[in-house]
């Protein structure tokens, strides 16, 4: 198993567990009263899941087992693999720290850091399926 | 890669970048509210990255992957019905057409459950029917 794999399996991994914490907290909401904060982690809660969980799964299983793209470059530009595990993860973690602070209006504009955490995982995305497109082929292309 | 699992697979990238486009969009008009109201598109968000992502992903790598009979992929023509029943009904979920749209994709999944189901078994007993 390559090691950009290992890392993206590593950190899906992290993302499933915090997810899943997070998901415990909004449960104890239904039967506590919890801070008003416990409330806004709803997105949080999907996208750490989705995104972080099995999104994440899916890039690391991608860049191993897909077929190889050529002989020189075998998984494709490894440049572009490794922006998009960064953007995937810091874009995510920017996320979940700004969200929750932006719907309850701290003192700093978290708006921004919401819509930078947006660009760099949607960069994430984009890089992903150009190396992923040149690696979808039959035998003998 | 089998031409099947091929256009799943691109399918699913190209919902995949469409989705996350869409996605990003309506992130940034959470955090500067400004830019024109993209929340209305949340449904397509979300339908394009469950169904024209990861479901379309798994689909078209199970139909690669999973082992096979004889040493072929039974049903390709069939297989076919599961793709352009999946595609078409979540764009047609996305558009609006909600009750379409989900009947659309339950006959999908539905032929791929029926497609898969024979080819979910051990390695023994695949190469057996291999070697037979």
């Amino acid at each position: 198993m390559p090691k950009l794999t290992i890392w993206f399996i590593r950190s899906a991994v992290a993302c499933l567990i915090t997810s899943l914490m997070i998901g415990v907290a909004l449960a104890l909401g239904t039967v506590f009263q919890l801070p008003p904060i416990f409330s806004t982690l709803r997105p949080t809660f999907f996208h750490l899941f989705m995104f972080g969980w099995v999104t994440q799964l899916i890039f690391g299983v991608a860049f191993w087992l897909f077929p190889k793209f050529s002989k020189t470059q075998p998984r494709g530009n490894e440049v572009l693999w490794w922006i998009t595990f960064w953007g995937l993860n810091i874009g995510l973690l920017l996320r979940v720290i700004s969200e929750p602070l932006y719907v309850l209006n701290s003192w700093i504009d978290w708006g921004w850091s919401l819509a930078f955490s947006a660009i760099l995982q949607w960069i994430a995305v984009i890089c992903f399926v150009y190396n992923a497109w040149q690696r979808v082929k039959g035998k003998g292309h | 890669m089998p031409t099947l699992s091929r256009r799943f697979i691109q399918c699913a990238l190209i919902h995949f970048a469409i989705g996350s486009t869409l996605g990003g969009l309506i992130l940034i008009d959470k955090g500067i509210p400004q830019i024109y109201p993209l929340r209305q598109f949340l449904p397509a968000h979300t339908e394009l990255m469950f169904f024209g992502w990861v479901m379309q992903m798994i689909f078209g790598v199970a139909f690669w992957i999973f082992p096979r009979s004889q040493g072929r992929r039974k049903n390709p023509e069939y297989a076919w019905i599961t793709f352009g029943l999946l595609n078409v009904g979540l764009l047609t979920f996305a558009s609006g057409l909600n009750l379409i749209g989900r009947i659309l994709e339950l006959l999908s999944v539905l032929s791929f459950i029926k497609l898969i189901w024979q080819r979910a078994k051990p390695f023994e007993v695949a190469k057996s029917l291999r070697n037979r």
